[in-house]
């Protein structure tokens, strides 16, 4: 069992959320459709990743939204890939924009044991690879996003059983 | 041979997390009787987390790891005194066939003399790091180390590759597993002295150096392939976690009554199984629990030089002598980064086999498994709340008061970790 | 001790394994190393008052010669302790001299902070200027050169490290240092410490580049870990003793890296000597008498120490009390108007600490921080004021070091009993301002930025000082450029900054002045224009104008009317009515002045009603329960009260 909890916004698996989120993907759709029909030739909108493991957290500022996918349940003691998808304004960030996630215990005063590399992929996404939870227990998780000399950090909880 | 490497302390890890955060809380061990032989959920799932691989996780930088003839080979070599700088000790010498491998020692080491602790070799292949501070990322590394170490066996990596040659049988099987040795005329007597590369080592050519470092990474490969055959024995714990896994209520209630009730608090009140869980029944990563001789202030640096060690070595998992580079071994490894924090921090040592294997920790400071529960539950004879800990404050370990009772059963948990019949008997 | 081990050392058991192995790489055993690590015994204090002793060297005679500031003199120690009366003023442009070395005709070369090189006679008469680097730089620390051959010393402007010939001119330089703060040449190796990276970063000039990266070292307290290097000095040509500030020693290094030895332990008290050191910034070593000389500027002194028998055993408080175990309190605090809140500054532990305020004993609910360069840690975090308004509450920290300002958030509900909630704290953005400065343009500079006070004022406006450039930018909440003070020949260093209605009231302790700056206006008030070393500074709610005095140790105020300063507290000691290097003064809605008494590691507090409190902390040992005890009772009495 996988227990998050953003220190920003509310879990994205809330009834709220999923609703929010069909309204949102019905309007999309809509909106898309419309598009079509007009023939206009803008580029299509945002995914926005929904499911098991997927977590939607606000930076603390209100800048971006934060996608991250974390397998559910997170193993404890092995090795996997966390990756998601930022948005500034409802569109993915540009690929100039650089993403670093990381992990760690406070309560423990410790981090992952070994750091993770997060590399940019197209269309706002990021994936950090040899994530490891080598204790049970609660992990802060963080996201920072970097743009020229201005940074600014979402981050949440994960309860590893 | 001396291997440095693995653990065997015992520790439980009391972990504390906000309150707010806290697990739905663990069945008290009254509660023992309502959970049956089997357990119940999530109890159960916990325990199952803790059974025994199968074998020991492949090792793809050491592609002879899993060939019999260079286990053979490896067996050869473990028990020879020839590989020591004096010709007197072998890695048998401290990993004694006859007591659990261990010598029951403690080992000063360098300037300052500070001790480490002689850890078992069973089930030595399944580690994620070896040595208390991690500072080799494999084992056939691991098993190169103490060979030239000036407290260990003090030999030579030129001297050990004269002896193979010197010695018909090794040369055979050595050449028959790797092919030919290097040509061994006008080499330095050594290669290394304390601790330095030496002159005559560092006049030969790249190419040279290179070829002699081969046949000896070789030999630790060897080594390593005999060491993958040392599994532990299977313990009463393990034919327990069978017995679960199977719903056999049978078997499983042959496993005595206060080992469950010892499993239960290991699992719940006493949050053992934060930093032991797994098959190992440790987390495989490194921590400041609080012994005097941990911490920020200690003279050992435990994690924090294992790192600048193992990233500065040539022979590590990303190295040329490594026959998976880009694997994920050696990822890991080259994603390290010294840490201050990780001052003082050691490896989360496994929790099977500790019946025999005295004393505990790395500094080899407990003599026996009760002084061991109660520097984690009553915090005797740790450092005070972060006192060289760090600067925040925050503590990785609470006090928990257990019973007497309580640590009888926790002991006895313990001890069914081990094949070993126990002598300790609860009254200390 | 038995020389033999040297052969044995085990590097995997210290700091560094790029050091170790040996410390005699020929093998040769070296005939006074045993010596060298019994070094510890405290011979004698000397007292350089008023004046701060500012650099050291040991005369090839035997002995030191001793640079100090405030006034700028030459004087010489011997040996035995004995100081001599004499002294010599320094040339004028040195009033704030750095560095000496001895010359092999009895001269000195010297150099200045503000960048001059010269040499003087034994009576302190400029015999030539030397020309030194080109443009503006910052003396940091002066050494010998590899081989004897010219000098070597470092710039705290640019980061770097220069060479220069026996006449001045520089040869090469060396960049990529954060606060080089140290040099020294051992063998055919010049060793730098630096403050930023709490490291030595050894490299050979004919065939290697600096690498602060590889340096030996880090943050931290035990054996080998540094805290604010400081001042280096070569031993034998193949040791090296290292000022390990923050911590409150000497360490003593082989050649290759390897932490052999250390004195020192942390003073507590003002003035507390036999063995304990305080900020210690150099060591001069008299390698024939044995004894080595430290010099400590926050107690404007200077301490000798020679051999101890080493059948005495070392007390466990040199070996444990260190900086992480020891609040200071920093330089610089805020607390929240008309809230609970404080947070603290504490450069030493590169930490920021948040704790509630309105508790006799302010409670610390969480910290944040570490050594480093990742997100939420500092290097040298410096100026910290909350940002207006209070949900969450928000505050804002220079980061040194790293050359950013970082700004963290709170959204802390009071829920009895209070407990330490690790990440309460929350990072919500920083900017790097090194390149926010190039990105604006009329912020650019020669000079990158080096961040030190900072206030926010009225609408989230937020005035940080850049000391390298003698100005104040100012930002928004978002971090974006909207300003800069600036003020020729008044404003040389922004020491203290407060918020003061839609301006900023800034204390100049070199330029010994108090200003006012109001966007808009050209030029600052001048409020006080001689009030010595003004270190804090605040606007009461009556309109009075609080600060405190570096120079004397006081708190003065000047009424609303303007006019002479009245001394509120005075005295530099441990008396209740008395402050031992006070920093910053911060003053509530409700008027309660709050003074950070760095000296004596305590905080002191005047209530609306005039009446004095104080809280500090106490070190985890020898007696670690103390601290604990005061929180278990303070929390008690909360839950009475309620």
């Amino acid at each position: 069992m996988t227990d998050f909890d953003s220190d920003n916004s509310e879990s994205s698996e809330s009834p709220g959320c999923i609703i929010l989120g069909l309204v949102i993907f019905s309007l999309l759709t809509g909106l898309l459709m419309l598009l079509f029909f007009v023939g206009c030739q803008a580029p299509p909108a945002a995914v926005v990743p929904q499911g098991p493991g997927w977590k939607s957290w606000t930076s603390a500022d209100g800048t971006y939204e934060v996608m991250l996918y974390i397998p559910d349940p997170a193993p404890l003691n092995q090795e996997f890939t966390a990756h998601g998808t930022v948005f500034k304004d409802g569109d993915p960030i540009s690929e100039a924009v650089e993403v670093v996630f990381d992990g760690g215990m406070p309560q423990h005063a410790h981090g992952l044991a070994v750091p993770v590399e997060t590399i940019r992929r197209p269309a706002g996404g990021f994936a950090a690879a040899g994530v490891r939870f080598h204790m049970g227990g609660r992990w802060l998780l963080t996201v920072d996003i970097i743009e020229g000399p201005h940074l600014e950090r979402a981050r949440g909880w994960v309860e590893i059983r | 041979m001396m291997v440095m490497l693995l653990l065997s302390l015992l520790a439980l890890t009391l972990v504390q997390d906000p309150p707010q955060s806290e697990p739905t809380p663990a069945p008290a061990v009254t509660e023992e009787k309502e959970q049956g032989p089997l357990l119940d959920p999530p109890l159960r799932r916990l325990a199952l987390s803790l059974r025994r691989a199968e074998s020991p996780p492949e090792d793809r930088t050491n592609r002879f790891a899993d060939d019999p003839a260079a286990a053979q080979l490896g067996q050869l070599l473990f028990f020879d005194v020839g590989l020591s700088g004096d010709g007197k000790s072998s890695c048998a010498t401290c990993h004694r066939p006859d007591q659990q491998l261990v010598d029951g020692k403690t080992h000063p080491r360098g300037f300052n003399q500070i001790p480490r602790d002689t850890p078992t070799l069973h089930d030595v292949a399944s580690h994620r790091w070896w040595g208390w501070d991690g500072r080799w990322d494999s084992l056939w590394m691991q098993a190169l180390g103490p060979i030239e170490e000036v407290d260990e066996m003090a030999g030579d990596r030129l001297k050990v590759l004269r002896y193979l040659t010197a010695t018909k049988e090794l040369l055979q099987r050595y050449q028959a597993i790797f092919g030919t040795l290097p040509d061994l005329k006008s080499l330095p007597e050594r290669a290394i002295e304390a601790g330095e590369p030496t002159a005559g080592w560092k006049a030969l050519s790249e190419v040279r150096r290179r070829q002699l470092n081969r046949a000896f990474t070789n030999i630790g490969k060897a080594i390593a392939a005999y060491e993958r055959t040392l599994r532990g024995p299977v313990t009463p714990f393990d034919h327990y976690l069978d017995a679960l896994a199977a719903n056999d209520l049978q078997v499983a209630a042959e496993y005595p009554i206060s080992a469950r009730r010892g499993l239960i608090l290991f699992l719940g009140k006493a949050q053992c199984i934060r930093c032991h869980g797994g098959p190992m029944l440790s987390d495989g990563e490194f921590h400041d629990t609080g012994i005097l001789t941990s911490g920020r202030t200690a003279r050992d640096a435990g994690r924090y030089g294992g790192i600048q060690e193992l990233r500065a070595h040539p022979f590590r998992s990303g190295g040329e002598y490594s026959d998976d580079r880009q694997g994920d071994r050696a990822s890991r490894t080259e994603r390290l980064q010294r840490d201050a924090a990780l001052w003082g921090a050691f490896r989360t040592s496994s929790l099977r086999y500790l019946v025999g294997t005295a004393p505990y920790f790395h500094d080899g400071g407990m003599a026996d498994l009760r002084s061991v529960i109660r520097f984690y539950t009553w915090r005797q004879g740790a450092r005070p709340t972060g006192a060289g800990h760090s600067h925040q404050g925050e503590t990785m370990l609470t006090r928990i008061r257990l019973t007497r009772q309580e640590e009888d059963d926790l002991i006895y948990f313990l001890e069914s970790l081990s094949a070993v019949d126990s002598s300790s008997t609860p009254d200390d | 001790m038995n020389l033999l081990w040297i052969l044995f050392l085990w590097p995997g058991l210290n700091a560094n394994p790029s050091a170790p192995a040996t410390v005699a790489p020929t093998g040769e055993l070296v005939s006074d190393l045993e010596t060298h690590l019994t070094i510890g015994f405290p011979l004698v204090s000397r007292s350089l008052a008023p004046a701060l002793p500012a650099a050291i060297c040991a005369l090839e005679s035997g002995g030191f010669a001793l640079l100090t500031q405030r006034p700028a003199r030459l004087r010489f120690l011997s040996s035995a302790g004995a100081l001599k009366e004499e002294s010599w003023p320094l040339p004028d442009l040195f009033a704030s001299p750095r560095g000496i070395q001895q010359l092999r005709r009895g001269h000195f070369i010297i150099i200045d902070r503000a960048g001059h090189v010269g040499e003087i006679d034994r009576q302190g008469k400029l015999v030539r200027m030397l020309p030194g680097p080109e443009g503006r730089w910052q003396a940091g620390a002066l050494s010998r050169a590899p081989r004897g051959v010219g000098w070597l010393v470092t710039d705290l402007l640019h980061g770097k490290l220069h060479h220069l010939d026996p006449d001045g001119n520089v040869q090469q330089s060396w960049s990529g240092f954060i606060e080089p703060t140290g040099v020294c040449s051992v063998g055919d190796h010049i060793w730098v410490s630096d403050r930023g990276w709490h490291r030595l970063i050894r490299f050979d000039p004919r065939s290697q580049q600096p690498d602060p990266q590889q340096g030996i070292g880090d943050h931290g307290a035990a054996p080998g870990l540094l805290a604010s290097p400081m001042g280096l000095c070569a031993v034998e040509d193949q040791f090296l003793w290292v000022s390990d500030r923050d911590n409150h020693r000497v360490q003593f290094f082989s050649g290759r890296g390897f932490s052999m030895h250390q004195f020192g332990i942390h003073s507590m008290l003002p003035r507390e000597a036999l063995g304990r050191l305080h900020y210690p910034t150099a060591v001069a070593y008299d390698e024939q008498a044995a004894v080595a000389a430290v010099i400590e500027p926050s107690e404007r002194r200077v301490q000798l120490f020679g051999v101890r028998d080493p059948e005495v055993p070392v007390a466990a408080a040199e070996l444990w009390q260190r900086v992480d175990l020891v609040s200071h309190y920093g330089r610089f605090w805020a607390i929240q108007p008309g809230g609970r809140l404080l947070v603290v500054s504490e450069p030493d532990s590169e930490r920021v600490s948040l704790l509630v305020r309105d508790l006799e004993i302010p409670f610390e609910l969480d910290d944040v921080g570490g050594p480093g360069a990742a997100p939420a840690r500092f290097r040298t975090p410096m100026g910290v004021d909350f940002l207006p308004g209070n949900d969450p509450s928000r505050w804002v920290v220079a980061d040194r070091g790293n050359q950013r300002l970082q700004m963290f958030q709170v959204a802390w509900k009071q829920q009895p009993p209070l407990r330490r909630e690790p990440a309460l704290v929350q990072l919500v953005r920083s900017v790097d301002m090194a390149l926010l400065v190039q990105q604006h343009s009329s912020w650019q500079s020669s000079v990158p930025p080096r961040l030190a006070a900072l206030a926010c004022g009225e609408g989230g406006i937020i005035a940080v000082a850049d000391d390298a450039n003698q100005r104040i930018l100012l930002l928004d909440r978002k971090f974006r450029p909207v300003g800069q003070f600036e003020a020729a020949g008044l404003l040389q260093e922004a020491t203290a900054i407060s918020a003061d209605g839609s301006g900023f009231l800034v204390a100049d302790a070199i330029g010994g002045s108090l200003l006012r700056f109001e966007q808009g206006q050209p030029q600052p008030e001048v409020i006080d224009g001689d009030c010595r070393m003004p270190v804090g500074v605040d606007r009461h709610p009556d309109g009075s104008i609080w600060y405190t005095n570096g120079a004397n140790h006081s708190l003065l105020r000047i009424p609303p009317e303007g006019g002479e300063a009245e001394t509120i507290l005075a005295g530099g000691g441990t008396g209740e009515r008395q402050l031992f290097r006070p920093r910053a003064v911060r003053i509530d809605e409700d008027g309660s002045v709050w003074v950070l008494d760095h000296g004596n590691h305590r905080g002191v507090v005047i209530d609306q009603n005039g009446a004095l409190r104080h809280f500090g902390s106490e070190p985890y040992l020898p007696d670690g329960g103390v601290r604990m005890r005061q929180l278990k009772l303070q929390q008690q009495k909360l839950q009475e009260q309620r």
